[in-house]
Order: C-alpha cells, then sequence, then structure tokens
C-alpha cells in the first residue's frame, strides 16, 4: 500500500544516482569550457602579438612581450581573486595556458603570508615554478647536450 | 584575421588535450602535474622537432600554453648548442629569460599586493 508514496522518492533517488555516475555530459562540457578558454586566451595573445609586430618589434622581442603581458595579466587576475573562478568553470582551458602558470604562482604564494614575506611568500612562489623549470630544464639541457654529441 | 582563428583553434586543442587528461586520469592530476606535464612535452615534442613547425604556424596558439614554454627551453638549447656544452646549458634559459623573470616578479609583487578572497 505503500508504494505509491515509496516509488516517488526511490525514482528520484535513482536519477540523482545515475547523474551522478555518468560522466558524458558533464566531460563534454568541461572540454567545450576547456577549448573555448583556452582558445579565448590565446586568441587575445594573438592580437597582441600581431599589433606589437606592427607597431614595428620583431617576431623574437613581440613574443617575449606577449608573455610578459600574459604572464602580468594572469598574476593580477589571480590577486583580484578573479582567475580562480575561470579555473572552476575552464578547468585546463584556463591551467594550461602561461596565464594559468602565473595563477598557480600566485594563488599559493599568496597562502603563505603568514610565514613571511621571504621564506613564506619567497619560497612558496617556488612550489610550483620549481617543479615546472626543473622538468623544463633538464629536458632541454639533456636534448641540448645530445646534439653537441651528434654534432662532435 | 585567419591568423587569430588559428590561434584560438590551436591553443584550445591543446587546452583540451589537457582537460581530457585530468578528467580521464584519477584525481590525483593536480594543475601542477598538468603544468609541468605540458613543459615537458613541449620540450621533448620540440627536440624531436614536432613542435617548433607548430609554432611556425598557429603562432601564439602553440606558444602561450606551456608547451610553447617547454618548446622555446629546448630551441634555445639547441641554438646554444652549435656553440658546444656551455651553450647547451646557457641557451634554454636565455630564450626563456623574459618569461621566467616576469612570473618570478609579477608573482611576487600580486601575491604581496593581494590577500587570498573566500
Amino acid at each position: 500500500m505503500d508504494d505509491g508514496k515509496l516509488k516517488a522518492p526511490e525514482i528520484a533517488d535513482y536519477k540523482t544516482q545515475v547523474e551522478q555516475i555518468k560522466p558524458q555530459p558533464k566531460l563534454l562540457k568541461n572540454c567545450v569550457w576547456a577549448f573555448a578558454t583556452g582558445g579565448f586566451i590565446c586568441l587575445l595573445a594573438q592580437i597582441i602579438f600581431n599589433y606589437l609586430l606592427a607597431s614595428g618589434l620583431d617576431k623574437i622581442q613581440a613574443g617575449n612581450s606577449v608573455s610578459i603581458i600574459m604572464i602580468f595579466l594572469g598574476a593580477l587576475l589571480t590577486g583580484l581573486g578573479v582567475y580562480d573562478k575561470i579555473v572552476e568553470k575552464a578547468g585546463a582551458g584556463a591551467i594550461v595556458p602561461i596565464t594559468g602558470f602565473a595563477n598557480a604562482i600566485v594563488a599559493s604564494a599568496m597562502e603563505f603570508k603568514h610565514e613571511g614575506y621571504i621564506f613564506g611568500v619567497g619560497s612558496k612562489i617556488f612550489s610550483v615554478v620549481g617543479p615546472t623549470l626543473l622538468f623544463g630544464f633538464v629536458f632541454s639541457v639533456l636534448i641540448g647536450l645530445i646534439k653537441v654529441f651528434i654534432n662532435a | 584575421m585567419i591568423s587569430l582563428l588559428i590561434a584560438f583553434l590551436t591553443g584550445g586543442c591543446l587546452c583540451l588535450i589537457g582537460q581530457l587528461v585530468m578528467d580521464k586520469t584519477n584525481s590525483s592530476v593536480s594543475s601542477g602535474h598538468i603544468l609541468v606535464g605540458f613543459i615537458s612535452g613541449g620540450a621533448i615534442l620540440s627536440g624531436a622537432g614536432l613542435y617548433q613547425p607548430l609554432v611556425d604556424w598557429a603562432g601564439e596558439g602553440a606558444s602561450i600554453p606551456l608547451s610553447g614554454f617547454g618548446n622555446l627551453l629546448t630551441q634555445g638549447a639547441l641554438r646554444g648548442a652549435e656553440k658546444g656544452i656551455t651553450g647547451a646549458f646557457s641557451g634554454g634559459v636565455e630564450a626563456t629569460a623574459a618569461g621566467i623573470t616576469a612570473a618570478i616578479v609579477f608573482g611576487y609583487v600580486m601575491a604581496v599586493l593581494f590577500n587570498p578572497k573566500g
């Protein structure tokens, strides 16, 4: 006799369980956000790059300037609390670009102010820069050395 | 105009790869792992001669993702390697000095100026 009463919550329960288990729509949504956000950040960088090229910088100068500007923007938006909201929504779309590198640096360093500006903030900056640059350096130097020995 | 579209699509695809890695593996893959993975991947692909052509074609779409930073390191090391072993060590940082310094200096300044939200 309780069939009618029990079924409705059971069905609702079952539906939420299915919703939690089934990953497909969430994955698709995450991927669309990541693609669009990552693409937009690179589009913005390309606009700045084209502008700098047109104003007379050579390709290397313009490339370096774009990197500096994007890092500045990423760090500033993190300080203002905006970038972390973008990361929440866009995931890798906001992490993979160089602005995400700046975000990781500022976000981890800000948390350690209470340990002081030299060994708190100063060392936590490198909790992200450290591993990232380390592996970049190791692989690039190895490849450079391989080339030296091939040339020799 | 076409350079903007290519930058958008290439940057989007690289970030999509990052998102798939994050969603398809277990949750122990943090944003730090993604950064390390991309800089390493970019450096290695660059050594294989595969990444620089992508940068030449896609511009900032391939340079702004962190794999472009790895590519810049390796390209610098390879240029340095023409002058010998010392060059292989100095070339990478020479090519990326602006980005590395900017990241550390702006990172420190912003971390000092602002406090964490929420």
